[in-house]
């Protein structure tokens, strides 16, 4: 990136290359809309182009790229849907002991998801997309930004803007849900 | 790096099939227009770069032209005064004409008919002198080098000629001149020259120099120039002189009118008392 702000175009084509794959796995998962998804990755591109004057190498790029796609994600939301924008917003440091969360884990999971009938209408791509859009919002955006950014959990906390125990949390309950959903293909 | 991860929550297994079944990628398309988005960037960057010139430099160029204009303008105020004075200038003799006035009603006539003074060019400037010397050739040497200085208006000698003037003129009341001065300000330096001329020209008022002086006012113009070139010291000496002369009320007339016609210029310490 710093290349790249010195004007080396090439560096560019390196670095979106890199990133390209992870970035939009990370947008088409939380919004599950292709034409949508392609829309905000270029958004997200265009604000690391044109914020390329003022960048600054305090952390690793996938963490600030990631987190540049995560607000532009949140700022989508509040257009569409305040509620979905909320379950977004960074909790306080008891969020592993909150209520609703405790409560999807003790939910059973939905029987459309099980493997018999996901088998029959669709492929396990899609049993795994599905068991993704499951979970809730702030889960399924630590487990995204763990797998597909390979972000470490004091990066995901950061980007988050939560605590790292927070994230530790969010990040268990995901992975235990997406366990008891996917559990015969594993 | 390790610490981090050896507490994080994994399930490798997980991680696997979820990396097998997660090949989805953006379109060749969209991949175009970011980098082609990145190049653009990177080309208007280097035009701003080339147009900077303008925004570098405005800064200075607009300090540079605020500097020149207030120095202009600066220059035209400073200069402005002498363009004020030239009215007032005839001013200071004044007191000379409301002095001379009433001695000879002639010449206060004369005065307020400009036209005819200056239709007579400067060049008759010498004339009253020479006419001076015919009409009154038996005048004293002694007065004619007291009133040399006179017409000259050393700021040093300015006190005795009038002195002079006084003896060879009736004393004139102050009213009057006042007056005179109230009626006509502005035609009463001719005026005033015309009575400066004729102390060069003769001590001696005799109904012959009084239809001369008629004649001889033709060189006022030339004469008056002169006076508005050191015309504010030379009247302020003048008010001096009236002073020391214990004519307070008339100094004070005379500083009021200076103040009017050279609203700017300082006035010394010894005056503002």
């Amino acid at each position: 990136m710093l290349a790249y702000r010195a004007g080396d175009a090439e560096a560019f084509t390196t670095l979106y290359r890199r990133y390209r794959g992870s970035l939009y796995r990370y947008l088409d998962r939380h919004c599950g809309n292709t034409a949508l998804a392609e829309e905000l990755f270029q958004e997200v591109w265009i604000k690391v182009i044109n914020a390329r004057a003022g960048y600054e190498p305090l952390a690793r790029f996938s963490t600030w790229v990631f987190r540049i796609a995560r607000h532009r994600l949140i700022d989508h939301y509040r257009q569409q849907a305040p509620r979905l924008a909320a379950s977004f917003a960074p909790l306080g440091m008891n969020d592993e002991l909150d209520p609703v969360d405790e409560l999807i884990d003790q939910l059973p999971a939905a029987d459309h998801e099980t493997p018999h009938a996901l088998l029959e209408r669709r492929t396990t791509a899609e049993r795994i997309s599905l068991a993704l859009a499951d979970l809730p919002v702030a889960q399924r955006d630590v487990f995204l930004l763990a797998e597909e950014g390979g972000l470490t959990l004091d990066e995901i906390a950061a980007a988050t803007e939560t605590g790292r125990e927070t994230a530790k949390s969010r990040l268990r309950y995901a992975l235990g849900k997406l366990r008891h959903s996917l559990r015969d293909l594993l | 790096m390790s610490e981090p991860l050896r507490d994080s929550p994994r399930d490798p297994k997980l991680s696997a099939l979820y990396r097998q079944f997660s090949v989805a990628e953006p379109s060749a398309a969209l991949d175009q227009r970011v980098l082609a988005a990145a190049r653009a960037a990177l080309a208007d960057h280097r035009v701003p770069l080339r147009g900077s010139w303008w925004s570098r430099w405005r800064t200075s160029l607009a300090l540079a032209t605020t500097l020149v204009l207030s120095l202009t303008l600066a220059l035209l105020h400073e200069r402005q005064p002498a363009y004020r004075s030239t009215p007032p200038t005839s001013e200071p003799t004044l007191p000379e004409v409301r002095r001379d006035a009433p001695s000879d009603p002639l010449a206060e006539r004369a005065g307020p008919t400009p036209a005819t003074v200056s239709a007579v060019p400067a060049a008759a400037l010498q004339k009253p002198s020479a006419a001076s010397g015919k009409i009154a050739p038996s005048s004293p040497a002694g007065a004619s080098e007291n009133e040399a200085p006179a017409a000259a208006r050393s700021t040093a000698e300015s006190a005795s000629p009038k002195q002079d003037e006084r003896q060879v003129w009736p004393a004139a009341p102050a009213a009057t001149s006042a007056e005179a001065k109230r009626e006509s300000p502005w035609p009463a330096p001719v005026e005033s020259t015309a009575g400066v001329k004729e102390r060069g020209e003769t001590a001696r008022p005799t109904a012959a120099r009084s239809s001369s002086v008629l004649r001889d006012t033709s060189p006022a113009p030339a004469e008056s120039s002169v006076d508005q070139a050191r015309s504010p010291a030379v009247w302020l000496d003048e008010i001096r002189a009236l002073r020391r002369a214990g004519q307070i009320e008339e100094a004070a007339r005379q500083l009021r009118e200076f103040r009017r016609a050279h609203p700017d210029y300082p006035l010394p310490d010894d005056l503002r008392r």
